[in-house]
């Protein structure tokens, strides 16, 4: 049993959408936010809701929102009584996390110890096992011949200090087994220097779904449903939401009963999530735990009708969780990243000068965004501008209404991947709610319309607005209120 | 004025009257210039728009000995030297931005005439790295 100790200023240690996130949830629950920033974000949007910023140092974020000690001094000096992490940065770190109890600040977010027992990946399967969570079924006995047998086909042989795909090969006939330890042997030995095998159960085109799970500080830990985050590219998260199309209130049952257990395992408090793989048949098995606020949070909060920042604030106080949380939620919400990169190009990040950031709106529509018109998009931080998150009652309007506020979404000056998601949300597989992590590498998205002349036109006004000294403008980036920007309209 | 849309590839020439004309095209149409770029949003797309010479102008200098930074970002590694020949595909320069890793390679074997940028040097997109023979 803890004491309550009330939060009334908050340190918000991140940047982003999420900081504005956090002053948000600061907002509702009637505490006073604290920004930090770097000099690339002097005037970013978080630094202006905030209540005070505090200067940390150089845009690099080593220098300035990953250098701990400068975050606990903005901290204690500008009078906070808590830090909340966000994601990213600080928010898996236990050691941080235990400097900002030792300073005397309430850290919003789980116990250190549960951070560090879900950090290591093969200790924290061993607990998982031992909690009775279902995890990939595996051994490290190869060379008895036996492991087709009792894991099943098709299975993977994996390197045990692996990762990338490197040293991995993928079972189907147990005549190959053979030939696949020894040849992953010797890629192991000469990639990692370390020939220890294991093999796991090679789940196809699995979706990942995970549970939100929250702990009060006084031992009690709920569920509250699931999330689909199958829509994914090199392991980055691209659309997610709640709930998913695949698991029944029976599943649902099953899966939330798994991640309070894991949950409780690790004596865990404040907001977390539980990820499993779930294969065709049902069946399901725990993949990691993330011990942090979720990028994708939003759309357990607008189908659940939940505020998890709210939460947060007031469990990491000493108050119990609220009696009556929902457990299943009432309503569909479908997110979508949008992200500074070329999707038709590699997905290369992009930079440059947001010259024009117009966001939707609209019934069932919700932006969490951190950048404003005139932003500099810069290489010194992820490259996610905003979530779009749509609720609908069912799957469908959600998804049409995602479509639509994307549709609306406005970014001039900074390549995005708005019509990409746009395409994506409209192909057929994910109409159908038909997903796997690896749909979005096949998925086949119809090209970009080509431009009308209506386009050329416009841009060809834009070139000769500027008087026959066009060419010779150099290339630099315009003031965003310049004249250079207008509206043609019918 | 020929115009070329960079995300489809789409080339257009547009009359001087085109450009110039008074009456505004059919649809609601977002455009901004950023220097020698438009960027136009239309019926829910992006078009980025760049002026290219007219068909029948001279060609633009051959940059093909030039290697270009594809992204704005950091160089990671250096993996060649002057005067090392290297065939095509070879990675040369390793680029790293927001967490990602982008390798710069061999557009066709050759040797490496020089090198302009050195290990941890910011770069802009479109900077040279470096010239091939």
């Amino acid at each position: 049993m803890t004491a309550a100790r009330p939060i009334r200023r908050l340190l918000v240690a991140n940047r982003g959408e999420i900081a504005v996130r956090v002053i948000r949830g600061c907002r509702a629950a009637g505490v006073s936010p604290v920004a930090v920033y770097s000099e690339a974000d002097r005037s970013a949007r978080h630094v202006r809701l905030a209540d005070e910023a505090v200067l940390l140092g150089p845009s690099p974020a080593a220098q300035s929102y990953l250098d701990a000690r400068k975050v606990l001094t903005a901290a204690r000096e500008s009078g906070c009584d808590a830090v909340h992490p966000g994601y990213g940065f600080f928010s898996e770190n236990a050691a941080f996390a235990r400097a900002v109890e030792e300073a005397g600040l309430v850290w919003v977010g789980p116990p250190p110890s549960a951070i560090e027992a879900m950090g290591l990946k093969v200790p924290s399967r061993e607990r998982m096992k031992r909690a009775g969570v279902p995890v990939v079924p595996g051994t490290q006995e190869l060379d008895d011949g036996d492991a087709a047998r009792r894991i099943g086909l098709p299975l993977v042989v994996k390197a045990s200090a692996g990762g990338g795909g490197k040293g991995m090969r993928v079972v189907r006939d147990a005549a190959e087994l053979p030939d696949a330890i020894a040849s992953c042997r010797r890629e192991a030995e000469a990639a990692f220097g370390d020939g220890t095998l294991y093999a796991e159960k090679y789940l196809e085109r699995p979706r990942h779904v995970e549970v939100q799970v929250f702990g009060d500080r006084h031992g009690r830990v709920v569920a509250l449903g699931e999330r689909e985050c199958s829509l994914q590219r090199r392991h980055q998260k691209v659309i997610e939401e709640c709930p998913s199309p695949a698991v029944t209130p029976a599943l649902r049952r099953r899966l939330c009963e798994a991640a309070v257990a894991a949950a409780r395992a690790v004596d865990y408090a404040s907001a977390g999530t539980v990820e499993f793989l779930l294969a065709h048949d049902g069946s399901f098995h725990f993949l990691e735990m993330n011990t942090r606020l979720q990028v994708e949070h939003p759309v357990t909060e607008e189908a659940l009708g939940l505020d998890l920042v709210v939460l947060q604030l007031r469990t990491a106080a000493g108050e119990p969780l609220p009696s009556d949380l929902p457990e299943a939620p009432s309503a569909h919400a479908i997110e979508a990243r949008v992200y500074a990169e070329d999707a038709e190009n590699g997905f290369l990040p992009q930079t440059g000068r947001l010259l024009v950031w117009e966001e939707p709106s609209g019934p069932g529509i919700r932006v969490d965004s951190g950048v404003t018109a005139g932003d500099e998009v810069s290489v010194h931080y992820d490259p996610m501008l905003a979530k779009v998150i749509a609720r609908g009652a069912t799957r469908d309007e959600a998804r049409r209404r995602l479509v639509a506020a994307l549709g609306e979404t406005v970014a001039l000056g900074v390549t995005t991947n708005l019509s990409y998601l746009r395409r994506v949300l409209e192909s057929a597989p994910v109409a159908a709610g038909e997903l796997d992590t690896s749909l979005l590498e096949r998925l086949e998205v119809p090209p970009v319309p080509p431009p009308s002349e209506a386009v050329f036109e416009a841009a060809g006004r834009a070139f000769s607005v500027w008087g026959a000294g066009a060419d010779t403008r150099p290339a630099s980036i315009p003031d965003p209120f310049d004249a250079g920007e207008f509206r043609v309209l019918r | 004025m020929r115009l070329r849309e960079t995300v489809t590839g789409a080339v257009r020439d547009l009359s001087e009257a085109g450009a110039h004309r008074s009456s505004p095209p059919a649809g609601a149409l977002r455009a901004v210039r950023d220097g020698a770029v438009v960027w136009v949003f239309a019926g829910g797309e992006t078009y980025r728009l760049e002026r290219v010479a007219a068909r029948g102008a001279a060609e633009p200098a051959d940059l093909s000995h030039d290697l270009v930074s594809p992204m704005p970002g950091r160089v990671r590694a250096v993996l060649v030297v002057e005067g090392e020949t290297v065939a095509k595909g070879a990675t040369l320069f390793l680029l790293e931005a927001m967490k990602m890793e982008h390798p710069v390679r061999a557009p066709r074997e050759g040797v490496v005439r020089s090198l302009r940028v050195a290990e941890g040097a910011m770069v802009s997109a479109g900077e040279r790295l470096g010239e091939m023979e």
